[in-house]
């Protein structure tokens, strides 16, 4: 174990650092409105064959840095380095690949799911026709479809089955990252866990490396082996392993667990309630002073509205940004 | 026609079909389900499984055009009139009321807040309206409720919004209040400041709730009986604590299998998918494809929903014995 110079956490000796964020900025909005700060200085790294889950609420700017992250949207400040180096993203296509939350919108509802998944075959390798076919094949049967399903059309496909279909998609083009982008929101839950277990498999066969973005603490703890809590476009609390989950301890991570943990005690104590009016306000960062959750926190101190908090170490494999944790 | 008092609402053989042509498909098989006074019934199930017509069925709001429904609804003893637009309006909106999954859609986007309110209760005074109506977003812990009520609905945020639906259908005073997944569109931790909320407004006015949730969690805290729906039929319902600690139905007990719950370990998650609409024909346990247990006795005909132990019933044919 080491310590790295520049904020960007541990790394262990021998894993390869593939992708580096550098502090993101990304900002919504034209020069008539209030500018949205959909991504506010989010540095960190991932390593190869690690899973980063990225959590956080609508709005807190999680899609941002994916989309970012793979060239869909472009930063305003930061780097986004693969391999130590500033992407290139003309090179670089094959080896980030992302799956959508909607399946539907994500797929071309004209073609047949052979040709959906054969098209990153047909752009980022030099297989003839019978060999691209013999991969969609194999592709399908790894995402555990059937071989016949690839005359089939979009259409015919439930949401579960689909997401399957993009998975394959993306594996197609043999991505070194995988960003996944809410891959399970809007499906049922007995599909939610076929769809886990699906990727869960993936991941130990491929040594997968992975972004998963996701509301769901519980899901990201399953597949994750580090995570990142959003909120308001910046980075509140990283943990390098997620076992350690119990040491989670910003003020909003704390509640995005009791909110999961619906069965637990606390129910009948009425906590703290987050002011509801100005919700819509915390979506995306505020500009300058304060913490970004200073106003829905319940602990929150003067300082809180006055200084941001850095994310910074707390102990071994552990970075909070918050006042009263420092 | 008075029975059975200590059931706020009760449904004997409620069933919805869908009229294709000449033919009827059906989507909700005749069932029955009650909500106890002051109780929280809660159904759970995939979708496409028939949760939402059962609400819809319930409040009478299918077109008779296009869907047949059965059976009858007592609404504190008193039978519902479901297949009566007319004779619905003394209890559709008053008597019962029904907030909806998707709060965005539900509202006008032309009207503001405050027409929306001002919409739903006609006969008082329009001062009085206002106040009242300002009175019960303060209730639902909305801050400046008068700022509020002239906002748009696409300037609110889901979780306020949801609050919005809760203080327009509980403004008229229902006895029984039908919530349609009213957390499935919200973050979880608006998710769960809505469901304290009704836990709360349950208590306070011994609310009766009928809670859709296809989330298992969100019902096992609030309901206090549970229903357990599968292609269109309830294929296990009991109190709660019976229901959690000892289901009996395969498809009951890979539906709790199937969350993650802050481990490594792999799940074990169902095969397969439930049948579409209209694609189960009746023959056998709707289940028994996807089911481990299943064997040769499954695919004869279909089980009969039978009664284990107390308030405990199971429609499985390898369960009943076991109960």
């Amino acid at each position: 174990m080491m310590f790295r110079q520049g904020g960007q956490g541990m790394t262990e000796a021998g894993e390869k650092t593939l992708l580096e964020v550098r502090n993101l900025h990304k900002t919504y909005g034209s020069w008539k409105r209030k500018p949205v700060y959909a991504l506010d200085g989010v540095s960190f790294s991932l390593q190869e064959g690690c899973c980063l889950g990225v959590v956080g609420e609508s709005g807190c700017g999680k899609s941002t840095l994916c989309r970012v992250i793979a060239g869909i949207e472009r930063q305003d400040r930061g780097e986004v380095l693969y391999e130590g180096s500033s992407m290139d993203y003309k090179k670089r296509r094959n080896s980030l690949q992302m799956v959508f939350q909607n399946s539907m919108d994500a797929v071309n509802i004209h073609l047949r799911v052979g040709d959906i998944i054969a098209e990153p075959l047909e752009n980022f390798t030099s297989l003839n026709r019978t060999q691209r076919e013999q991969e969609v094949g194999r592709l399908l049967e790894l995402v555990g479809l059937s071989v016949e399903d690839r005359i089939k059309y979009p259409r015919q496909f439930s949401g579960g089955q689909l997401q399957r279909i993009c998975i394959a998609r993306a594996l197609a083009a043999d991505p070194r990252i995988l960003l996944l982008d809410e891959p399970l929101s809007s499906l049922d839950v007995s599909v939610q866990a076929q769809l886990l277990n699906l990727l869960w498999d993936l991941k130990k066969e491929f040594k997968l490396t992975c972004l998963l973005v996701s509301h769901d603490l519980e899901a990201v703890y399953y597949l994750a082996d580090k995570l990142l809590v959003m909120y308001g476009g910046a980075v509140v609390e990283e943990l390098v392993d997620i076992r350690d989950f119990a040491r989670l301890r910003h003020p909003y991570t704390r509640r995005l667990i009791e909110a999961g943990a619906l069965e637990e005690e606390g129910w009948e104590v009425v906590p703290e309630r987050a002011g509801i009016l100005g919700r819509k306000e915390s979506s995306g960062g505020l500009l300058g002073k304060g913490c970004v959750y200073a106003k829905h926190c319940p602990r929150a101190k003067e300082s809180c509205f006055e200084r941001r908090p850095v994310l910074s170490q707390w102990e071994a494999g552990h970075k909070i940004a918050c006042h009263l944790s420092t | 026609m008075k029975e059975n008092t200590a059931d706020l609402l009760s449904t004997q053989g409620l069933a919805v079909s869908m009229r294709d042509g000449k033919e009827l498909i059906p989507v909700v098989h005749p069932c029955d389900i009650s909500v106890k006074r002051g109780g929280c019934t809660g159904i759970i199930g995939e979708s496409g499984c028939g949760k939402s017509m059962i609400c819809r069925a319930l409040l009478g709001l299918h077109a008779p055009e296009q869907w047949q429904i059965g059976g009858q609804v007592y609404l504190d003893g008193e039978q519902v009139p479901i297949e009566s637009d007319d004779a619905m309006d003394g209890f559709r909106g008053r008597r019962m009321t029904m907030i909806l999954q998707e709060p965005l859609s539900a509202f006008d986007s032309r009207m503001t807040i405050g027409a929306h309110f001002l919409e739903g209760c006609r006969r008082k005074q329009k001062a009085l309206r206002r106040q009242g109506a300002e009175e019960w977003l303060k209730r639902m812990d909305l801050q400046d409720p008068g700022g509020l009520m002239k906002r748009y609905p696409f300037e609110l945020s889901g979780g306020m919004l949801q609050r919005v639906m809760i203080a327009l259908s509980l403004m008229t005073e229902p006895e029984l209040l039908i919530a349609d997944e009213p957390t499935t569109a919200l973050d979880s931790t608006v998710q769960r400041d809505i469901l304290l909320l009704l836990a709360e407004l349950k208590k306070e006015w011994n609310l009766s709730l009928l809670l859709v949730s296809h989330d298992l969690r969100v019902i096992s805290r609030m309901a206090d009986r549970i229903y357990v729906m599968y292609a269109g039929q309830i294929v296990e319902w009991g109190s709660m604590e019976e229901l959690m600690e000892n289901p009996l139905h395969p498809y009951t007990k890979g539906l709790i299998r199937s969350r993650p719950s802050y481990s490594k370990e792999r799940l074990t998650a169902m095969t397969g998918r439930p049948p579409r609409v209209g694609e189960w024909m009746g023959a056998g346990c709707p289940f028994a494809p996807r089911c481990p247990e299943a064997a040769g006795e499954c695919s004869g005909e279909l089980p009969e929903l039978k009664q284990t132990k107390g308030e405990h019933f199971v429609r499985c044919c390898r369960q009943w014995d076991r109960g």
